[in-house]
Formats: structure tokens, C-alpha cells, sequence
């Protein structure tokens, strides 16, 4: 099943876990910012690249920058990065980026390298939300900053957005989405509020809406942008045809990707690894030529769960055939039980050769995919 | 030792007025273990009873206490406190030629006080009055010794004051025991007969049997029978009880001891049994003997279905101890194998359960509580059922009868009021109102054992700020109007959330307990009815509606591990449920059942 190592594709997480200020939501790992840590830590990226040389000779398909926020990195630390990797001439390479740091001259820099795809962290269009959040921009920037954007010839651009915030309603989702439109994204990633225990704003956990507002939140806002054109291909995301994240659709078919920086995390089949969450332990790693920290060799078995829980997640599903030439099984024969059970409560459709959650499945996704592997 | 040295009395209270504490200081008196010894309630030995402070075995000791320069024997017998035990204690007291009542000065007279007084009448035996907790400052001496002076037609001068905490007084009363209570009285040599008065199965020696000499005399190598199985066995050891055996080579007339017999269980022990010889023995046996009646059945079910083949260990290692507890195998739709058990109350029920979970470390499931119900078919059959699974459908019952309980409930007079209203909801027929003073009543219901065993004592607690007492023993059957309530969860029967009750109380148990399932079962991807019904008859019902929202919309990248441990993490939590259709039904789901309010 491993076709050709050298011709087979090859995915790359580059994680750049610096942010000039915490938001209110975030429990990520982070670093607060500093000039001197970020060119000390792309020091560091640079030599762990070094250390997967072999599973680099391999053409990358996609390369993802990630954070944190890593527009903090200045064009010459990008170059540096992605200095001698195998990159295909198509190749998809994202970079998240922070709306304030949106300006002509990054922009223009950013045209040097061979980055051609933006994801932008706006969040909302709605002022006093997104001052909530501990976001720093407004929405009146942000319509100034896309517009530069488009100018400087950027055409695959994300732009993310949060709902299920307190006092949201349809309304307030539809406003935001509506100023959305009007900067025609290519893409739109839609992220449901989640407020954990270590997370700023957890002590207003409690004025989260209740799961039925979020469910109609989630459905208005499936329904509203595929009236506006979008597909809605996986469960949080939507793209015009043809801009979908082939970054990401890496990750929902189980294809293999190599991931740098603290705490990233990779897979390489049948082998997943994470970088240490801890910045001396990464660098530590580094210094002493660690390479893929903390493997796990999966099972035949647990990597056939991971490919139905994360394929599910499409709204394509999984394909049978695909499955059958992939695993040498076929898929209704380890899960008939389950997935007949789920077919008669109308939470999986099986429809053309492929499996696939139904609309009403997709905001309980993870109960009917925990039911279908577990 | 000649009879009239010897004394065997027993401590009859209300719960907690302090028997097992006086006799930690008896034997502390007559030396039988040193004063300020470590452990303290000698006499109970279940580390069960250590722990909750009661007493639940009878247990028996024999010391020797000099007066007036004379050494005499006194055999100690505690007994449990708990109405479910009444018929044991009652053996234990017909062991005895008098007792002591113990009151605590700070609670006065108490309903058990009261029944055990009565209980100790009716076996004849003298009563020595005594009235406890001197030492401590909210003692009311002179009020209970006035309310012990009306009950026993006695003199204040004929009440023994002491402290079993400080050990004041505790002399006094051992030599009172010996000038007020009378010695035994029997034929040394006359055909021997002896009252089982307990049994308990000891891992090393087998069972264990506490007997008391009436007649005649036994002898190690003699060959006994008992009379309730025709067993026969051969004293292999006979001797006194102290805290350990003491093995001698008869008992006599007039004494209390130990006879190891090589018995297997104590099921063949029976208490209230009579010993006698296998040749030449008695015609006619004691009397007051009684096969164990259970009065309270419950299911008990392993949690993990696999702890089966572990129960019917377990539990056949219990019955081994405990001739009272009767079972039989059942299986379960919902909850697979398991048995259906008879016990001789709620008490009794919580015991097993904690024995089975601490000494057989099993962690089990019981069913709501039934009682026996009597039925008389169309068909003139006559059928016991103890079990709501086992109910006969409505239209061929002619009639039904439940079993209804005589109680007495003490109570101040401030709160006659709340306890008439709740014995009223509970279906209670007011007998009679004794006052027992003038800041006290008595009040004799006899109501229905159904409306006791769910939660009535607490209810009663509660409606009486803590003050009322409480005691009930077996009147009679009465013919009843109750129903068997079916729980449905979407459209599926539950057999074991069946319950029996008075009909015009279905509606509200029933609403109560599908409400109660629907807090307690986790929203599914569909919708799920929940159903109380009579026959086909719904008469209740709550929905819990679907699940809304489970997802991860949250960009966690190629993180694929984060998630699928999210998903292990709900996994793991339902391993711990059953699963009755294709509902995932927590187990506190069962219990919630019990514990739903049923006002
Ligand atoms: N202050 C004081 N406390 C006492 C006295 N006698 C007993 N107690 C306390 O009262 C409580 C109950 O005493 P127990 O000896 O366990 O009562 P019991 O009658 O054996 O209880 P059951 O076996 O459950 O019926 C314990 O906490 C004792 O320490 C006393 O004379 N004075
Ligand atoms: S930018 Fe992202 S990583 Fe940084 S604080 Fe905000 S949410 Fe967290
Ligand atoms: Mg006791």
C-alpha cells in the first residue's frame, strides 16, 4: 500500500507558537512574543528540518504555517524555513495570519515566497464581540486589509469565524456572516466557541448559549453560505469549488504529514508523533537529534478508526472502494452493526459508494462517530 | 456451677441509648478485658457493625462478679436493636430470666424502648430499670424516671442510675443484677434441652452455635438433634463463652454457652431451635420457634455482568451466616443474571448489600423493594408474589392482599400534627393516641409495609425534626388495591423498574420516577420516551429529547490523538451502563428508580 517513498506526496505543519497578546478563548500553548525568541526558535526549526531529511526528500504537496501566530515571522525567516524542501510547483502553502499584521509592505514581502494562501484570524465582523474575544482589530480594518490583499494579488484566502458567543443569536451570526460575504472569501472556517477550564474567559463559561441556539446557529449558518455559493465540505468548513484546504484535506484522509515546532504533531504511516509541549524540551529534543518524539505505531485496527473519524468528517465520507483498496477489507464488514444502526436513526447515509454523516449528524458528529468505532 | 450463682440477663434499649457501650464496662467490671481497652463495642465483632455503631448479631459472654463474698456467673446477652431482627432478639430475650432496660436520659422513652420493654414482658422475664448518659448535661433524670415509674408501675428508689461512658454506677448494677434478677431455674437431670439463641459461621471452626441450657445437661461427644431438620450431629466441643471459647466438658441447666457440632451452615442452626439427644431426647421442643419470614424481597444484580459466576459465591458464603437471608436465581432482560431475594427488612437488605460489596468486594445492583403480596386468581388459585415480574395480568386477579405492619411511633406533642398527616398520605389506620406524659404521645398505626420500606422512617425524621421514634412488627394481610406500574423506555419494558403499588398512587410514583430517568439517562441521537403504564395503559410519561450538540468545531490540526481521546473519554463512561434497546441506561438510572419521590 505504500506506494513509492520518493514519489509519494508528503504534507508539512511548520507550528510557530509565539502571539503578541492572549485571546480570550485561546488554550493553545503559546509564548508571548519576542523578537529574540522567534529568531532563536526558527534557529531551531531550521536544524529539526535537518533532522527529517529523509522524509523530506519526499514532494511536499502542502505546507501549513500554524500558530500561535506565525505572520510574526518576517519573510527572510519563511525563506529560511522552507530553504532547500522539495516543493511542488502546485504546492498549497498557508499561512495564518493576524489581521493587524496586515499591511502593504508584509504583504509585498510575502510575494517573494512562495506563499499563496492566507488564512486570516478575523473572528467576527461584530466590534464589541470581537472586543470580547481579546481581539485586537476591529471590523472597519478588516475590510481595508482584505482589500490590500486582493491588491498585492493574494486569491486563496480563508477568513475564520467564531459563533455560539454569549448573546448571539441567529441574527448576530448573520450579520457577521453577511459582511463576510461581501469580501468574497475563497474560504470560510467556521470554529464553534469553546471556553476550556485554563482559558481567560472561563469563568464565563456559564453564559454560553444553550445547545439547541448553537445547533440553529450551526445549521443557519451551513444553509446561508451554501445559498451563497460555498460548498460546505467538511463539518467546519466551507470553500468556493476548488479552494477547499488541500492542507487540511490531508489530515481528514489519513495522508501522511510531517509536522515541526513545539508541540506539533505528525503522521507518517503507520506512525503518529508529537513534538513536547514544553519549549526547553523541544529544543532539548532538537539539540540531541531526537526524531519523532513520542511515536506510537498504530494498529491496523486503530488506524482504520482514525480514518473513519476523521474522513467522516467530510461531507463527501468516506468512499467504499477507496477504503477497500486501502485497508484490503471492506468497510461493512468490521462495522455492518453499527453503521445499519446508525443509517435507521438517519444519522449516516449511504449513498453512490460512500459513507458519509447526514446534515442532521454533523453537530453530533462525535457521538455518532464515537458509536460507529468505538 | 449451681443455678442459683448464675444470672442470665440481657440490655433491651431503644437504638443507640448505649447497650454495647455498658457492656464494654461490664467486662471491664468483671475483668474479661482491661479497663481502657483499645477497641471499643467488644461485643461487635462485624466490622460492619464497628462502623456504623449497631449491634447485629446477638452475641453472648459470661463473667464472673463477686458480691457479698459470693462469685456468681452472669451471661451477658446483647441483642440488636432493629425491628428487622425483633424475632431474634426475641430468642436472645428467652434465653434470659430478666433484663436490664436501658433508657438514655437525654432521649427518654423511644418507640423501641417501648417494644422491647413489651417483648421482654411477654417472655417473662424480671426488668431492671435503668436509666443512662448521667454524665451528660443535657440529661433529663427526673423526667425519665418519672415516665419509667408510669410504664413499670415502679419507685424511683427501684431505678439505677449510672454513666456507661464513665463506668459510674456500673457496680452498683452488677450487684443488682444479682439481688433483682432471678436465677434460672431447670432439672439438671432431666432430658436435656437447649435454645439456639444465634449461630454464626466461623471460617476455622464451622458454625458456631449460642445455646442456652433449660434442661438437663449437654457433654462433649454427645449425640444431639435439632429439632426443626431432624439433624443429627456430635458435640465436638462445648464450653463458655468468653471472648474467646472456653471449652469444658458439659453445660448444665441453667447456663449459656458455645457447642461446635460439625454443622455446615447456619441455616441448620436455626435460631429459636431446640437441642436435644438424638436417643431418649424431648418429645415437645421450646416454644416460640419460627422459620425466617422475609418480609422485603429486592433483586440483586453484579454491575459487570462477568461478577456472576462471583455472586453465586458470594452469595452462598453469605447464607452461610445469615440463615435469614432467602434467594433464587433470575435473569433479566435488562440486567441479566442475577437473584431475587427475601429479606427480613430494609436494614437487613442495606447489610447484605454492604457485606457483598466489602467482603466479596462485588459491586451489585438492587432492585426497588417489594413485599410479599397474596393473590387469589379468578381461578381460585392462590399464588405469593414477590416479585413484580411475576404480577399475574389484572383481569384474572380477584382479589390482592398486602401486608400491613402494627407500629408505634413516640413523638412530642408539637408534632402529632406532621406525623398524622404523613401517616394519612401512607395509608396509616389510626388505632390509638397513649400519652405518655404530658410533653409526649405514643400514636399505634397500622399501616401498609409497602408505604414503610420507601423511605417512611425518614420522612418521619424529617416531619418531627429528628425527634420521633419509631417500630413495627407483622399484623396482617389486608386486601389492597394495588397495581403493577410497568416503566418503558422507548416502547421497551424494563422489567426490572416494575413496581407494585396502591393504585391511587401509580399515577404520581409513576410520573415521578420517568421524571427521574429522565435526568439521570444521557440525551441520545434520538429522541427517547419514557413510559409508566398499568397493562397496556400509559399513565405517565417525559421525554428527554435528542442530543443537540456534540462536536468538534474547534481547529485542533493534525492533533488527531486530542480527538480520539475525546471520543475514548465517552466511550469510557459508557462501558459503566446497560444497554436496554438501543438506550445507554446509567446505572444510577436503576437506583434513581428507588430514590424517585413517590409523595
Ligand atoms: N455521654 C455518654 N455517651 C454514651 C453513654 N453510653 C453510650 N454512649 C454513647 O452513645 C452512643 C450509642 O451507644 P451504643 O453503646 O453503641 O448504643 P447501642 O444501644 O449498643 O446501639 P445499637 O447496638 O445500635 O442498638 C455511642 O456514641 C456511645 O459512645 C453514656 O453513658 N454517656
Ligand atoms: S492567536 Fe491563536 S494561539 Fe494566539 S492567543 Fe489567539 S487563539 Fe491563541
Ligand atoms: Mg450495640
Amino acid at each position: 500500500m505504500e506506494q513509492d517513498f520518493q514519489a509519494s506526496q508528503l504534507g508539512l505543519y511548520i507550528h510557530i507558537p509565539f502571539c503578541l497578546t492572549k485571546c480570550g478563548y485561546c488554550s493553545f500553548f503559546t509564548l508571548p512574543f519576542r523578537q529574540s525568541s522567534l529568531y532563536e526558535y526558527v534557529g531551531y526549526i531550521e536544524k529539526e528540518k535537518v533532522l527529517y531529511r529523509y522524509q523530506l526528500k519526499r514532494p511536499l504537496a502542502t505546507i501549513y504555517f500554524g500558530g500561535g501566530t506565525p505572520s510574526l515571522l518576517s519573510a527572510e525567516q519563511i525563506m529560511a524555513i522552507l530553504e532547500g524542501l522539495n516543493i511542488l510547483p502546485d504546492a498549497e502553502i498557508t499561512l495564518e495570519i493576524n489581521p493587524l499584521q496586515i499591511t502593504e509592505q508584509y504583504l509585498k514581502a510575502l510575494k517573494t515566497t512562495p506563499v499563496n494562501r492566507l488564512s486570516i484570524g478575523m473572528q467576527s465582523m461584530n466590534n464589541s464581540e470581537l472586543a470580547w474575544l481579546n481581539r485586537h482589530h476591529n471590523m472597519e480594518q478588516i475590510i481595508d486589509k482584505i482589500a490590500l490583499c486582493r491588491k498585492e494579488n493574494f486569491n486563496n484566502i480563508s477568513l475564520d469565524l467564531i459563533y455560539g458567543l454569549p448573546n448571539s443569536s441567529v441574527q448576530t451570526v448573520q450579520q457577521t456572516v453577511d459582511a463576510y460575504l461581501k469580501l468574497q472569501p475563497e474560504h470560510i472556517s467556521c470554529y464553534l466557541l469553546t471556553l476550556d477550564e485554563d482559558c481567560p474567559l472561563a469563568d464565563e463559561i456559564d453564559k454560553l448559549p444553550n445547545e439547541d441556539i448553537l445547533a440553529e446557529q450551526y445549521e443557519y449558518l451551513c444553509s446561508y453560505l451554501k445559498q451563497a455559493g460555498y460548498t460546505h465540505y467538511e463539518i467546519s468548513n466551507f470553500a468556493i469549488p476548488g479552494f477547499e484546504s488541500k492542507h487540511n484535506l490531508r489530515y481528514w484522509k489519513s495522508e501522511d504529514y510531517l509536522a515541526l515546532g513545539v508541540s506539533a504533531s505528525g503522521w507518517i504511516y503507520p506512525m503518529r508523533y508529537q513534538n513536547p509541549v514544553d519549549i526547553n524540551a523541544y529544543y532539548e529534543n532538537v539539540k540531541n537529534r531526537v526524531i519523532f518524539p513520542q511515536k506510537e505505531e498504530l494498529s491496523n485496527q486503530r488506524i482504520i478508526q482514525d480514518y473513519l473519524m476523521m474522513g467522516l468528517r467530510l461531507r463527501e465520507g468516506i468512499n467504499l472502494q477507496e477504503f477497500n483498496e486501502r485497508f484490503q477489507i471492506p468497510l461493512m464488514e468490521i462495522y455492518r452493526e453499527q453503521i445499519n444502526k446508525l443509517i435507521k436513526i438517519k444519522m449516516l447515509t449511504l449513498q453512490e459508494g460512500n459513507l458519509a454523516l447526514t446534515e442532521q449528524a454533523l453537530f453530533v458528529s462525535n457521538r455518532v462517530i464515537g458509536d460507529l468505532i468505538l | 456451677m449451681k443455678e442459683e450463682f448464675i444470672r442470665n440477663f440481657c440490655i433491651v434499649a431503644h437504638i443507640d441509648h448505649g447497650k454495647s457501650t455498658l457492656a464494654d464496662r461490664f467486662l471491664e467490671e468483671t475483668h474479661v478485658i482491661g479497663k481502657g481497652t483499645e477497641v471499643s463495642q467488644v461485643l461487635d465483632s462485624m466490622d460492619l457493625e464497628r462502623e456504623k455503631g449497631i449491634t447485629i448479631k446477638s452475641h453472648a459472654v459470661r463473667m464472673v462478679h463477686n458480691y457479698q463474698g459470693q462469685d456468681y456467673v452472669l451471661n451477658l446477652i446483647d441483642t440488636p436493636g432493629h425491628v428487622d431482627f425483633s424475632y431474634e432478639v426475641s430468642r436472645a430475650l428467652a434465653s434470659c430470666e430478666g433484663a436490664i432496660l436501658l433508657v438514655d436520659a437525654s432521649q427518654g422513652i423511644e418507640a423501641q424502648t417501648m417494644s422491647n420493654l413489651y417483648l421482654a414482658l411477654d417472655n417473662n422475664l424480671e426488668i431492671l430499670p435503668v436509666i443512662n448518659k448521667i454524665d451528660l448535661p443535657k440529661a433529663d433524670i427526673e423526667g425519665t424516671e418519672t415516665d419509667l415509674c408510669e410504664i413499670l408501675g415502679c419507685l424511683p428508689d427501684d431505678i439505677i442510675k449510672v454513666s456507661a461512658k464513665t463506668g459510674e454506677g456500673v457496680k452498683a448494677l452488677l450487684d443488682a443484677v444479682i439481688t433483682h434478677l432471678p436465677a434460672p431455674k431447670g432439672n439438671p437431670e432431666a432430658t436435656p434441652k437447649a435454645l439456639i439463641f444465634d449461630s454464626y459461621f466461623d471460617m476455622y471452626r464451622g458454625v458456631v452455635v449460642l445455646v442456652r441450657i433449660f434442661e438437663g445437661r449437654l457433654q462433649k461427644g454427645d449425640k444431639i438433634k435439632l429439632f426443626s431438620t431432624a439433624k443429627e450431629y456430635e458435640i465436638e466441643e462445648i464450653g463458655y463463652l468468653g471472648l474467646k471459647f472456653s471449652p469444658q466438658n458439659e453445660l448444665t441447666c441453667g447456663e449459656a454457652g458455645y457447642i461446635i457440632a460439625n454443622i455446615k451452615e447456619v441455616a441448620d442452626a436455626r435460631v429459636g431451635d431446640t437441642i436435644t439427644l438424638a436417643k431418649g431426647g424431648c418429645e415437645i421442643p421450646l416454644p416460640g420457634f419460627r422459620e425466617p419470614k422475609p418480609m422485603v424481597y429486592s433483586s440483586i444484580f453484579p454491575i459487570n455482568g462477568e461478577d456472576y459466576e462471583n455472586l453465586v459465591e458470594s452469595i452462598a458464603k453469605l447464607k452461610l451466616n445469615d440463615a435469614s437471608l432467602v434467594y433464587e436465581k433470575e435473569s433479566s432482560a435488562a440486567l441479566g443474571y442475577g437473584f431475587r431475594c427475601g429479606f427480613l427488612g430494609m436494614l437487613h437488605l442495606e447489610i447484605v448489600k454492604e457485606r457483598l460489596l466489602r467482603e466479596y468486594n462485588l459491586p451489585i445492583l438492587a432492585t426497588t423493594p417489594s413485599v410479599p403480596f397474596l393473590i387469589t386468581l379468578k381461578s381460585g388459585e392462590e399464588l405469593q408474589i414477590n416479585n413484580p415480574v411475576d404480577f399475574p395480568d389484572p383481569s384474572i386477579i380477584e382479589t390482592i392482599k398486602e401486608p400491613f405492619m402494627e407500629t408505634e411511633i413516640i413523638v412530642p406533642t408539637d408534632y402529632i400534627g406532621n406525623v398524622m398527616k404523613l401517616a394519612n398520605e401512607r395509608r396509616g389506620i389510626q388505632n390509638n393516641i397513649q400519652y405518655i406524659d404530658d410533653k409526649r404521645v405514643a400514636l399505634h398505626y397500622d399501616l401498609p409495609l409497602i408505604e414503610i420500606i420507601f423511605d417512611f422512617y425518614d420522612k418521619l425524621k424529617t416531619v418531627s425534626r429528628g425527634y420521633a421514634s419509631f417500630d413495627y412488627t407483622f399484623k396482617d394481610y389486608r386486601e389492597a388495591n394495588v397495581v403493577k406500574v410497568d416503566i418503558l423506555i422507548n416502547g421497551e419494558k424494563v422489567d426490572a423498574m416494575s413496581f407494585i403499588c396502591h393504585h391511587d398512587k401509580a399515577y404520581n410514583w409513576g410520573k415521578s420516577v420517568t421524571e427521574t430517568l429522565s435526568e439521570v439517562i444521557p440525551k441520545h441521537l434520538f429522541k427517547i420516551a419514557l413510559q409508566a403504564a398499568i397493562g397496556g395503559k400509559v399513565i405517565a410519561r417525559s421525554t428527554i429529547s435528542p442530543l443537540r450538540k456534540d462536536v468538534l468545531a474547534k481547529c485542533y490540526g493534525g492533533d488527531v490523538s486530542r480527538k480520539r481521546k475525546l471520543l475514548e473519554k465517552q466511550k469510557e463512561g459508557k462501558k459503566k451502563m446497560k444497554e436496554i434497546g438501543s438506550v445507554t441506561v446509567p446505572q444510577e438510572a436503576f437506583l434513581s428508580v428507588l430514590r424517585a419521590d413517590r409523595e
